[in-house]
């Protein structure tokens, strides 16, 4: 009898067993995931904060790999404004004149609004204190549209906060770490924001579906939108401050209007959270000596 | 077998390298780079990665690194969580089975098999998202995604290949 070299019999045993453990090591990861994604619709909230605790560990790493991404893309801008000096500034001049026009409109309009005000004996809303944040992650997912910036809780972040850009609403914070958060941009599948037509004070919910232009809900029904009108938040629900810049109509089709959201997403390289407390609802009427 | 502890070490940086570059692909691609939408995202660049390996050195890339790369996705992206993770270890175990087919073939059958595979987990993706949000998702989004990741994945193999010729000796 040919002698076998002694660990082809052990092989034969171990080959067959190692990929029933294979097999069923991918069913394990498998139903692992599937649990996963169940606890995740079901305790959506601990999971979220699960999420936050494990972005906390990557985001110093983040940051750091993303300090020569932001200083490249602002070389770019520079250079990009550099070449439209010439063309921006005539165009600049015309504008200031007449926003001058406006400004003189405005300072009026503010005098008058005080002295209406002082009047009224009217309480103001709160009023925000500016987080200023770097975007240190654009977690575009397939179906998702979020981003990390590198303050959290220590900084005041709370989730539900408004995150803007200078020229108005980008999202909402949804998942605060300790040095970081995450903030669903306004065109993600999730994203409901009580917003207001300027023009005509009909109130909607700009629902966000995955697409470039989040579209207006709950509208009433003998609403007249046109594209062009500009929508603000409404400050409904007290989580955002009122008459943040949101959009522009883009197109009523069929009854179902669609927001052009004014934040450019490519350039969303800082952006400011606002730590917003609005009033209690029925707070401005109640009388003083209380009931 | 060698067993000084130095070339040990090396052999274990060997066998972590697929792994450790597809999450190091992933955090890159996470970047804020402000580009278009039309670009490699990240969840694309780990699919073609865990395919990759899948193929072409299916030890150095079992099913839990798979599933932990899809973690570390599911982490960042923010999305449904254990999604992406699920998607690939599917795509882990299909590229495996397809194993005969795909490796030590031309460089053409490699991108066919991805075109394929690729387009299973797109839909595996749309399916159980949809199924998470209880609402059929707008695909467009994920069909342009990845159709730029079937363009691009020659890039991205070409890249991988240097990668794969490191841990060679592993």
């Amino acid at each position: 009898m040919a002698q076998r070299p002694r660990f082809s019999r052990l092989t034969r045993v171990t080959a067959p067993a190692r990929t029933v453990a294979q097999r069923f090591g991918v069913l394990l990861l498998m139903a692992a995931a599937l649990a996963l994604l169940i606890l995740g619709k079901t305790h959506g909230e601990a999971v979220g904060r699960l999420r936050a605790l494990a972005v906390d560990g990557i985001a110093p790493v983040m940051e750091v790999l993303s300090t020569p991404v932001a200083s490249a893309r602002q070389v770019i801008t520079e250079a990009e404004k550099f070449l439209a000096t010439y063309h921006q500034n005539s165009e600049l001049r015309q504008q200031v004149a007449r926003l001058s026009q406006w400004q003189a409109v405005a300072r009026r309009l503010e005098q008058e609004n005080a002295g209406l005000r002082a009047q009224l004996d009217f309480s103001t809303d709160a009023a925000p204190i500016f987080i200023t944040a770097r975007v240190i992650a654009d977690a575009g997912g397939l179906f998702v549209n979020s981003a990390l910036i590198n303050v959290g809780r220590e900084d005041g972040v709370r989730a539900g906060q408004a995150v803007t850009t200078g020229s108005g609403l980008a999202g909402r914070v949804v998942e605060v770490g300790r040095r970081s958060a995450r903030f669903l941009l306004l065109i993600d599948l999730n994203a409901r924001v009580p917003v207001v037509v300027e023009q005509s004070r009909h109130r909607a919910v700009l629902a966000g579906d995955n697409s470039d232009r989040p579209k207006l809900v709950f509208l009433p029904a003998n609403a007249k939108v046109n594209p062009g009108d500009r929508v603000v938040t409404s400050g409904h629900a007290g989580v955002f401050p009122p008459g943040l810049p949101v959009g522009t109509i883009a197109s009523v089709t069929d009854g179902e209007a669609r927001v052009q959201p004014i934040v450019d997403w490519q350039r969303l390289e800082y952006v400011t959270v606002l730590r917003y407390a609005a009033l209690p609802a029925g707070g401005l009427a109640r009388p003083v000596d209380g009931d | 077998m060698d067993a000084r502890p130095a070339s040990k070490l090396v052999n274990m940086v060997r066998v972590c390298l697929p792994f450790v570059f597809t999450m190091l692909l992933i955090v890159l691609g996470m970047l804020p780079y402000g580009l278009p939408k039309l670009s490699l995202s990240a969840p694309i660049l780990a699919l073609i990665s865990v395919y990759y390996w899948s193929v072409f050195r299916p030890e150095l890339m079992p099913a839990g690194a798979a599933f932990l790369v899809g973690l570390l996705v599911d982490v960042l992206s923010g999305g449904p969580p254990g999604l992406n993770a699920l998607v690939l270890v599917l795509v882990h175990w299909v590229a495996l089975n397809q194993r005969r087919a795909l490796a030590g073939k031309s460089f053409a059958v490699g991108w066919l098999g991805y075109l394929l595979i690729g387009a299973g987990a797109a839909a595996a993706h749309w399916l159980f998202a949809s199924a998470f949000h209880a609402t059929l998702i707008e695909p467009t989004p994920l069909v342009v995604s990845h159709a730029i990741g079937t363009a691009g994945y020659p890039l991205v193999a070409l890249l991988l290949a240097r990668v794969q010729r490191l841990t060679r000796a592993a």
